[in-house]
């Protein structure tokens, strides 16, 4: 069930009325249930993974807090299950294939038998949340001793497909405060669904429908398409996958709980370190403690701390996807911070430089810096192949022969309209992103609190502003229901 | 990124939503300390403090206004954004036609077989996403009535039911469009389809709605629960109502307001050259495209393709609902001929041998029956062409599609019934006749 389906917009509003009427003790359970036939309604097979992966987790999670000799033992054999659930539903057949590879380059004449593997919606995300509870009671957090508490922390529906992920330590609490609704709760959640709406269905759906059919061929493209079409898939991706945050973040909204923001204005950072911690800030957080802290943090010396970050990175790569593309997508990442910590060490022997940095104007280089470092990254994360995605840097380098301009969004001919009919807009959204972002930065701490930020002598207007959301979503609705990009990982 | 602790740096980068975005110490933050199941303030005061009340009061408002207003009105149906389906470009190919004589009604059992055999009359290729016009029917009616002119087209569309046919002659056959015979080809399938689950959800329906009023349809074309509901948000709700209304005069606008700029700023798309692939994909997506079907001549083959899995599942039981359902369908089509001066002919179109099989009998004899009951009913002529057409195996592709073959007999078969009974006889010559006189 796809956040941006009628099917959700019935489902939602029935599980809130229904909890909200419902007796306190009676709440988790039912929420439980819901979280179940949500996930039900994608695959009701995989409903059992993520039950038996429950059960695990808690009697796992029980076992090493218990546990005073051979905990840690416990902890790696619990975290090797995880991971290696994981490892075979994500990679066992990109490995499979690579062998295969291998072997026939190799002039073998075996091979292994290739069986397609579905993947389970979420499993990335609900196992990161698995792996952050063992390691977190192994470090002395209590583990979560109610069953239906600790089953509902990985299904809670809002979050389940696609994160924010949360922390167990400030999930379970929640479900323990008899809370009833407010006005501004309620107010604030049907305004984060909107707006999460308006973010996937106007904007991230028309870009998607001019990337689609002009990114895989750079052959017809120019220079200037080419970088025009990364940046719009940037604004693509961001649109997307916050506008599913905050309709996740406004569904937990009106049940009262509360789930860590994941993108906070990720286009204006001045660096690509400052970037990531505005840009899916739960899965960078959960880098920084579970993966690049272990590997020994930059507690022992700048190389060993340039390693540590391209080796988080580039796993972090392969988490989004099993491909050499997905790797390399990682590993430039992982460059781009450590040329940027490699700079800032620089910086800090230099006064001239210190001052330099300090000012708006190398702020706004910054910006724009980062932002097209992070636009080249997007051509393997976006394109299947790296065949492709050679030719799509030639043509982006100036190192292919060049074609005419193509990307005029008025005179190209969408093969259909199933898809948003706005694509006319699409420039005009972008330059409407960038003027709303900077508002937004401006505005930020000297306005009501909000989805959007309003001076306080504009407050009057909001309703207006949710009502035009509204109106602007009805008209421009597709037909169909477009997937969240995230959802494939 | 790893080494700046979450708290410092979300509460330095995000100074309003802070609260919010940490967990543990602000889990409560909003929430109220009442007493468990216990309600929110249901005072109406209290509720129009609510921003989002508030929004959706004016929401109502400005959809009571347009109501009202009706801005979009004037637009035409024809102008607005839709899927490249069978039936748009069927329609666009029709409204081409000035009074065809006579227009065949049916699913893809009429359409292909139709279509093959316009290619081997016409000894050349047809396409049939842009030529509906068949050429044969004509020449096979002129044999028979010297005196013969007019044009006879070929409306069958795949996976069309007796609710589309409806539609089509509802909102198809007006001033200019009207022909004089409406000949509905009717397998056991256009009636009873089990894989079809209501009239209204067809992208046939879907995209002939917009030429008419389909409110008086409501009980009979939407039948079960999401499309009921689609159409109860569209009837009241303005804005889902005229939304490709807007979109397509949005969608001009801006682009008239856009055009100075675009015009300077790029060349004309290398990517409105619609390649196969295009092509393909709109075929997948229930579109299809110019070029990609076409009949060839002499292109007989013996080969057959095994439906049968398909074809048994489409009779996997009677359908008792969806056959009333329809039949109801059938009388609206035939009352909505007769009431535009068009004499209908119910035709039942042939099944192969191996077909036949897998069609339980009293469903079968049920069609028949039906047709032959609708037949007396509405005085109009009935062919029973697997009595009167000698169909073998070799005139089908499938356990029910014909081939060029199963064409020719078909139009044969039609073209001798509309000549040899007076009724449609009467107004086939006399129009000539009238035509011949104005000469």
């Amino acid at each position: 069930m796809l956040f941006n389906s009628a099917a959700y917009l019935v489902f939602l509003p029935i599980v809130v009325a229904i909890y909200w009427f419902m007796p306190f003790r009676y709440r988790t359970a039912f929420l439980l249930l819901a979280s179940y036939v949500f996930y039900m309604t994608w695959k009701p097979i995989y409903l059992v993974l993520i039950i038996a992966l429950t059960a695990f987790n808690y009697f796992a999670g029980i076992a090493i807090e218990k546990q005073k000799a051979q905990r840690k033992l416990v902890l790696i054999g619990s975290l090797a299950a995880n991971i290696l659930t994981l490892a075979y539903f994500k990679y066992a057949y990109f490995a499979i294939d690579a062998t295969n590879s291998v072997l026939s380059i190799a002039g073998r004449k075996i091979s292994y038998p290739l069986h397609e593997i579905i993947l389970p919606l979420g499993i990335s995300f609900f196992v990161f949340e698995f792996i952050h509870y063992l390691v977190d009671v192994y470090k002395g957090s209590p583990a979560v001793k109610a069953p239906l508490e600790f089953a509902l922390f990985p299904s809670f529906f809002p979050t389940q497909i696609a994160g924010p992920i949360k922390r167990f330590q400030d999930f379970v609490p929640q479900l323990h405060k008899p809370a009833k609704i407010t006005l501004k709760d309620f107010d604030e959640g049907v305004e984060l669904i909107l707006w999460g709406l308006f973010k996937k269905v106007i904007v991230a759906d028309s870009v998607a429908v001019v990337i689609d059919k002009c990114m895989p061929h750079p052959e017809m493209l120019s220079t200037f398409d080419c970088w025009s079409l990364l940046w719009a898939f940037a604004i693509q991706v961001y649109f997307d996958f916050s506008g599913y945050t905050d309709i996740a973040r406004g569904s937990a909204a009106l049940l009262g709980f509360k789930v860590p923001l994941n993108f906070n204005l990720p286009f204006l950072a001045g660096s690509i370190t400052e970037y990531w911690r505005r840009w899916h800030i739960s899965l960078s957080l959960w880098l920084r403690d579970y993966l690049f802290f272990p590997l020994g943090g930059s507690k022992h010396g700048t190389l060993a701390t340039l390693r540590n970050v391209m080796i988080t990175f580039t796993l972090a790569g392969l988490w989004h996807g099993a491909g050499l593309n997905y790797i390399i997508f990682g590993a430039f990442h992982g460059f781009w911070l450590n040329c940027n910590r490699v700079w800032r060490i620089q910086v800090e022997k230099s006064a001239l430089l210190i001052k330099l940095t300090e000012t708006k104007l190398f702020h706004c280089f910054g910006v724009l810096l980062t932002f097209n470092c992070l636009a080249i990254t997007l051509v393997t994360f976006r394109l299947p192949s790296m065949e492709l995605s050679g030719r799509y840097f030639q043509k982006l380098f100036m190192l292919a022969p060049q074609t005419a301009n193509s990307i005029n969004p008025l005179a190209m001919t969408i093969p259909s309209i199933e898809g948003p009919a706005n694509f006319a807009l699409f420039p005009v959204i972008l330059i409407s992103i960038v003027i709303g972002h900077l508002i937004s930065h401006q505005l930020q701490g000297k306005s009501e609190p909000g989805v959007l930020p309003l001076p306080k002598p504009l407050q009057a207007l909001r309703p207006a502003y949710l009502a035009a959301i509204a109106i602007l979503l009805l008209l421009f609705a597709p037909d169909g229901t477009p997937s969240f990009v995230y959802f494939q990982f | 990124m790893p080494s700046s602790p979450p708290p410092t740096l979300q509460t330095k980068v995000d100074g309003t939503s802070k609260t919010r975005a940490l967990g543990t110490a602000n889990a409560s933050a909003g929430i109220g300390s009442q007493p468990e199941g216990k309600l929110p303030d249901s005072k109406l005061t209290t509720v129009c403090k609510s921003k989002v009340f508030q929004a959706a009061a004016l929401v109502v408002l400005a959809n009571l206004l347009l109501v009202i207003t009706n801005p979009f009105k004037g637009v035409d149906p024809d102008s607005l954004p839709t899927l490249k389906s069978w039936v748009f470009w069927t329609t666009q190919d029709y409204r081409q036609e000035v009074d065809p004589k006579v227009v065949l009604l049916g699913s893809s059992l009429l359409m292909n077989s139709v279509w093959m055999q316009e290619a081997e009359h016409l000894q050349k290729n047809v396409d049939i996403v842009v030529n509906r016009r068949t050429t044969y029917l004509e020449s096979v009616i002129s044999k028979y009535i010297k005196s013969y002119q007019g044009t006879c087209f070929n409306f069958g569309l795949p996976g069309s039911m007796v609710s589309d046919d409806y539609m089509i002659a509802r909102t198809q056959f007006d001033k200019g469009h009207t022909p004089k015979v409406m000949v509905l080809c009717l397998g056991p399938r256009d009636l009873m389809d089990t894989s079809f689950s209501c009239a209204g959800a067809t992208t046939a329906f879907k995209y002939l709605e917009r030429f008419t009023d389909t409110k008086d349809l409501l009980d009979i074309a939407y039948t079960s629960a999401w499309p009921k509901i689609n159409f109860m948000l569209r009837e009241y709700i303005y804005f889902v109502d005229k939304k490709y209304h807007s979109q397509s005069v949005l969608g001009e606008q801006a682009k008239a307001a856009l055009n100075p700029v675009y015009a300077k700023a790029a060349a004309p798309s290398a990517f409105n050259v619609k390649t196969d692939f295009d092509k393909q994909f709109a075929f997948y997506r229930s579109e299809v495209e110019k070029g990609v079907f076409i009949a060839k001549p002499n292109a007989q083959t013996d080969s057959f393709y095994d439906n049968g899995k398909d074809w048994k599942k489409r009779f996997k039981n009677s359908n008792d609902e969806m056959f009333d359902n329809q039949k109801i369908w059938l009388n609206k089509c035939l009352s909505e001929a007769k009431a535009k001066g068009i004499i209908p002919v119910l035709v039942n179109m042939p099944v192969s041998e191996l077909g036949i099989k897998y069609i339980p009998p009293m469903v079968y004899k049920r069609h028949v029956d039906t047709l032959i009951e609708m037949s007396a009913k509405y005085d109009c002529p009935y062919v029973d062409t697997m009595k009167e057409g000698q169909f073998d195996m070799k005139d089908f592709s499938d356990y029910g599609h014909m081939d060029a073959s199963g064409g020719r007999k078909i139009i044969d078969i039609i073209g001798r019934s509309l000549a040899g009974d007076e009724r449609t006889k009467a107004v086939l010559t006399s129009s000539a006749a009238v035509k011949a006189g104005g000469n």
